[in-house]
């Protein structure tokens, strides 16, 4: 089978590119519909992370339980990246079995982290012609937000939030320039469908349940579209030594390294287990 | 006060008794780039086949109450690929380097093993442990008759130290040390993952891709267990024994040695925290220091009647 290690061009931290450090809660606080957003004072992480990179997140005191999973910390895309303010946020579903802990974090609280890891989504890539359609779900959206506060060109972007958004883009960012339009739709066929009348022939990034951006990617290579979706798998170390996030579709690739973006061609004969 | 943290295992000098477990460090590169492989007692490679194999399809982890079950199904890329990819990097980093070899064959171990020179590697770790494949690994593990046929074949195929890996779901594991000890084994690593499993409620099926739908168990939750096992076998053999199992701190570290093992080997503690095989030999040397231990050979089974 082919190995997808080292096949793909884009932002690639260095072995040693990411950290682990403890840092503090600067804020906890419910958004959306079950949805928990922590924002965490994290300095060097934030002039290091990029959109669609994920990191490892655990609490920094380890004691293990007689139930409950928290041995492994566990991994979240970056909802925002601030180097200004020297910040990175996560949202999770407060209900998801990992949260259980998680949930009641309150400002102060230490974490532990190790991050950022994996590629993430090309914001500072060379600006393409087309247009530009970000499509997510869930955990995904608050990704997409970020890619959407990273983009560093001005072609136009539309985001597609499928269901309601577990966060909100910026509001600032609809200020920068006209070419960034924000919408809710209720499924993946009306928001392809909208993206489509919008925006003909656009890329794709998605990000979101694998279930969710498998689909998406379907949909994309039908239509001969550049696209580039988020996976998920199973993480361990986050780094690329276990090979526990292994999956193979047109090839094989460690989730946690080659991706958790990766180019829709990749999904081809991925079975979901 | 100076503290002397320097172990032999047969003709294998080690800086100091903590060394990385196989298949949670792949050839060092991802956890040591940042912090010095050289201050380690050995790293165990990911296990190494003749040819490279895909591993499992479908979920290969799962976390449990302290612990996580895995399921890689000893994905590689070949002894031809570490060759050419792995050893000179390692060599720059001066890393004492432990090959773990696995095969689906008694003569594909001992063809690992005669690839594997002094220049390649410092030891050779035999692994007739792995719970997740369904040809080799275990099934050597398991049966005292494979066990000594592996282990002479390996034997006679190098002068590296040889390691042997046990399954720790034997019956009489003692009976398999002393197996592994009077065909060459020059130590024995104790132990491998138990083997376990979680259900998936809402899918009604078993999380694990395997196709026995289960995996391997480690992290703290089987400490107690294999620390009673490394008791055993050590009271049953010559040979240094290496603890394997749960090791997340100098306190576990401690608990191995005085419990009889030589070693001990940090695996999944590197997912929680990717500097804990450094702070558990800092952990340790400071215990020997505020102990008054001069040496870690009076650790070595002090807790043993």
């Amino acid at each position: 089978m082919v190995s997808r290690a080292a096949t793909r061009p884009g932002r690639s931290p260095s072995d040693a590119g990411w950290l682990f450090e403890a840092y503090r809660v600067a804020d906890a606080s419910t958004v959306g519909a079950g949805w928990q957003r922590l924002v965490l004072d994290a300095p060097a992480l934030a002039t290091r992370a990029a959109p669609g990179q994920f990191m490892l997140v655990g609490s920094a005191a380890f004691s293990p339980r007689a139930s409950g999973p928290d041995y492994l910390k566990h991994p979240f895309f970056f909802a925002s990246i601030s180097p200004e303010a020297g910040q990175v946020s996560i949202v999770f579903d407060r209900s998801a079995p990992f949260a259980w802990e998680m949930a009641d974090w309150a400002t102060g609280t230490e974490v532990e982290c190790i991050g950022p890891l994996g590629k993430g989504f090309p914001v500072t890539a060379e600006p393409a012609a087309a247009p530009l359609v970000l499509i997510g779900s869930g955990y995904g959206v608050a990704a997409l937000a970020a890619a959407l506060a990273g983009l560093h060109h001005d072609r136009p972007v539309a985001l597609f939030s499928v269901g309601a958004p577990p966060v909100s883009p910026d509001p600032g960012l609809l200020g920068v320039t006209s070419r960034i339009t924000c919408h809710v739709a209720g499924t993946l066929e009306q928001a392809w469908r909208e993206a489509a009348e919008a925006m003909p022939g656009a890329e794709v990034w998605a990000a979101g349940p694998q279930d969710f951006t498998q689909e998406v990617a379907g949909r994309a290579l039908g239509e001969g579209r550049r696209c580039l979706v988020t996976v998920e798998a199973p993480i361990a170390c986050g780094v690329g030594a276990c090979l526990g996030c292994t999956s193979a579709g047109d090839g094989t690739w460690r989730t946690c390294r080659e991706g958790p973006v990766v180019p829709a061609e990749w999904l081809k004969g991925v079975k979901r287990p | 006060m100076t503290v002397d943290t320097q172990i032999s295992i047969g003709n294998l000098r080690c800086k100091n008794p903590v060394w990385v477990a196989a298949g949670t460090f792949l050839y060092g590169r991802e956890y040591g780039r940042r912090l010095p492989l050289e201050e380690l007692g050995a790293i165990c490679t990911k296990g190494t086949s003749l040819e490279p194999w895909d591993g499992v399809q479908g979920i290969r982890i799962a976390e449990t109450p302290a612990g996580m079950l895995n399921a890689i199904g000893l994905q590689n890329w070949g002894i031809d690929a570490y060759l050419e990819r792995n050893v000179a990097w390692l060599r720059e980093q001066n890393a004492t380097i432990v090959v773990n070899i696995v095969g689906k064959t008694v003569d594909e171990y001992a063809a690992v093993a005669a690839k594997l020179s002094p220049r390649d590697a410092d030891a050779i770790e035999v692994n007739i442990s792995c719970p997740n494949v369904s040809e080799g690994g275990v099934f050597f593990g398991t049966d005292l008759r494979m066990t000594e046929k592996v282990v002479d074949a390996v034997r006679k195929a190098t002068s590296l130290p040889v390691i042997v890996k046990l399954a720790p779901n034997t019956h009489g594991l003692a009976e398999f040390a002393k197996a592994a000890e009077a065909y060459g084994a020059d130590a024995l690593s104790v132990a491998n993952c138990i083997p376990g499993m979680a259900i998936d409620i809402r899918r009604r099926k078993a999380v694990m891709g395997t196709p026995a739908g289960s995996g391997g168990l480690s992290g703290p939750a089987v400490k107690p267990i294999i620390l009673k096992m490394v008791w055993d076998v050590t009271a049953a053999v010559r040979i240094p024994v290496i603890g394997v199992g749960g090791v997340v701190s100098w306190q576990d570290a401690v608990e191995y040695l005085m419990a009889g093992a030589s070693a001990v080997q940090v695996g999944s503690a590197l997912f929680r925290n990717p500097n804990a095989p450094w702070d558990v030999a800092q952990g340790l040397e400071q215990f020997m220091r505020d102990e008054g231990v001069s040496s870690i050979g009076e650790l070595i089974g002090a807790a043993r009647p």
